[in-house]
């Protein structure tokens, strides 16, 4: 951080998160919003202020709550209005889209509170943009400070950043930001020259499980980190302790706060209790970045994950129980694989089909795994077909991941010959992504 | 844990079960729910490239008696001070339990020469610091 002042300034929206768990489970509400990146700060130890947007109904509580996160000023910036400010989430692990439904959204309006800050001695400024006026809202904080964007939601045009009296010193953006999949086609560098505009110091392209990739001092260097994946608790909000990590730390330099920014990230994505977290939080930052470097973790930059097919060995036909299989592909292409569907390529063929056809069929599917880099297999019903694809590819040492979501092949020779074998779709996700993070492209 | 139904906003600094006083573990020392007090199975990665294979061209018996320590990786070795693998990446987050005075002792499960592998499997139990 400079040195104007030594606390940083939080900027964004107060929102309700309301994650839907399944049927007999508690269901959980927690502040969201700019309250994600507060709990990092406080995690960290780090004193902050905040200047935030929300619908009255939650000035009392916010307040009362910052307050207890070591929150020192509290400015209320803007009102929300026609909404409460409440997303509901579908998903918490972000094993595909998370499915974000924010309420009554169309009838959501801002209603700015003039209010000069510019005097305040922040030296930086970490903003969330939302549904409010950025440029307004940043017209009303110092200028001289240096601000950290994190770009993930709620921004159009990263040229408008250009219009900032302030510099911009970092943007962060996510693989998960409807921005980045619009202008991901280019890579990181494409990134990069998308914000040309604004010239920021640092851009980080947080890639989700797959790590994070900075480019650091203006194109000087790109710093890989590894993500640390675990069983995920909770994904949502990740993203934004990775961005109050990162401000915190940057005393450091970038890359050290990249690097601890990594590990805070990684213990809120692994427990949604505060103490617990803060215990995570306190006990990482304890190890050295050469500590860090030498343990490593799972490295997959978006656009790599490309060159590494996964083929379905699945009941992927028309008159099956699809449930779970279209969750895994729709989880599968979200993180930016090709799934190779064997039976969608190369056909679903009728039961009295004659031999000429099976084995042409057979012989297309045997040489599509072949070609594969992983078997993702979701052998519901105990697919016959399915299985006979597991020990093909454990014979041709390609490695197989099972999701069997009913428990229905315990079996001897699918677990233990698996590269990894689970009833949950988050832990075979993780087991993809560290698997094929050490693996040579097809 | 954290936040829970729908009435209030209730994860509070404090509010947890282990920071209460009385409380499971009492404070931000272990708990139920602390991942460095968890017991774990884990297949270990590298296994050929490992001290012990390289020495005796074999792997270690079933049963045999292992600890966790941190060279560069997480490495797993026998009492003996032989590394017969490394820990998967995902359980990084015991060099920081390790640094806090844990420890992690376990036994061989499985062994399997391959194809296309060879592989361990080790069941581990945490034993808080002293």
């Amino acid at each position: 951080m400079s040195n104007k002042k030594s606390i940083p300034l939080l900027v964004g929206e107060i929102i309700v998160d309301f994650t839907l768990t399944r049927p007999g489970r508690e269901n959980k509400l927690r502040l969201g919003g700019v309250a994600h990146a507060a709990r990092g700060f406080w995690a960290l130890d780090t004193p902050f202020s905040a200047a935030v947007i929300l619908p009255s109904y939650l000035e009392d509580s916010a307040r009362k709550y910052f307050r207890a996160l070591g929150c020192v000023d509290f400015y209320v910036l803007g009102q929300v209005t026609g909404a409460p400010n409440v997303t509901v989430i579908s998903d918490p692990t972000e094993v595909a889209d998370q499915g974000y439904e924010t309420l009554l959204r169309d009838e959501k309006g801002i209603e700015l509170i003039e209010r000069d800050l510019s005097n305040e001695l922040y030296g930086d400024i970490l903003i969330f943009p939302g549904s409010y006026d950025l440029e307004k809202v940043c017209q009303m904080l110092p200028s001289s400070a240096l601000v950290h964007l994190d770009v993930a939601y709620d921004l159009d045009n990263p040229a408008t950043l250009a219009k900032l009296p302030q510099a911009v010193q970092t943007i962060l953006i996510s693989t998960s930001s409807p921005l980045f999949r619009s202008l991901g086609e280019g890579g990181l560098r494409g990134l990069w020259e998308a914000f040309e505009a604004c010239a920021p110091s640092t851009l980080i392209l947080k890639e989700n499980r797959g790590g994070t990739r900075m480019i650091v001092d203006a194109q000087m260097k790109t710093e890989a980190l590894p993500a640390q994946l675990g069983t995920t608790a909770n994904s949502v909000g990740v993203g934004d302790v990775f961005a109050a990590a990162y401000v915190a730390k940057l005393e450091y330099g970038s890359v050290e706060a990249g690097w601890r920014a990594t590990y805070a990230a990684a213990a809120y994505s692994q427990t949604t209790d505060p103490d617990l977290f803060k215990t995570y939080v306190k006990r990482d930052m304890k190890l050295t970045v050469e500590d860090m470097r030498q343990l490593w973790g799972v490295f997959l930059p978006w656009e790599r994950r490309r060159e590494y097919p996964i083929y379905l060995a699945a009941p992927d036909f028309s008159y099956a129980d699809r449930r779970a299989i279209e969750r895994a592909i729709a989880s599968l292409t979200y993180h930016n694989f090709i799934v190779r569907r064997p039976v969608l390529e190369n056909g679903e063929l009728p039961a009295d089909s004659n031999p000429a056809v099976l084995q042409g069929t057979y012989d297309a599917d045997y040489d599509l795994l072949k070609q594969c880099s992983l078997v993702f297999a979701v052998p519901t019903g105990r697919d016959p077909g399915s299985l006979v694809e597991v020990g093909i590819a454990i014979e041709a040492g390609i490695p197989v991941v099972v999701y069997d979501p009913v428990v229905e092949n315990k079996n001897t020779m699918v677990m233990a010959g698996a590269r990894h074998y689970s009833e949950d779709l988050d832990s075979c996700l993780n087991a993809v992504f560290g698997i094929l993070s050490g693996a040579e492209p097809q | 844990m954290g936040s829970t139904g729908s009435g209030r906003i209730s994860d509070y600094p404090g509010s947890s079960p282990a920071a209460k006083p009385g409380g499971q573990g009492g404070g931000i020392g272990p708990s139920v729910e602390d991942r460095c007090a968890r017991a774990f199975n884990a297949r270990l990665e590298d296994v050929e490239l490992s001290d012990y294979y390289r020495a005796h061209a074999n792997l270690p018996p079933k049963g045999t008696r292992v600890e966790l320590v941190k060279r560069k990786r997480l490495v797993v070795q026998t009492t003996d001070g032989e590394g017969i693998g490394n820990l998967p990446t995902s359980f990084n987050f015991l060099a920081s339990c390790m640094n806090e005075g844990w420890t992690y002792i376990g036994t061989v499960q499985q062994v399997r020469s391959g194809p296309p592998v060879a592989s361990i499997s080790v069941d581990f139990a945490a034993t808080p610091p002293q």
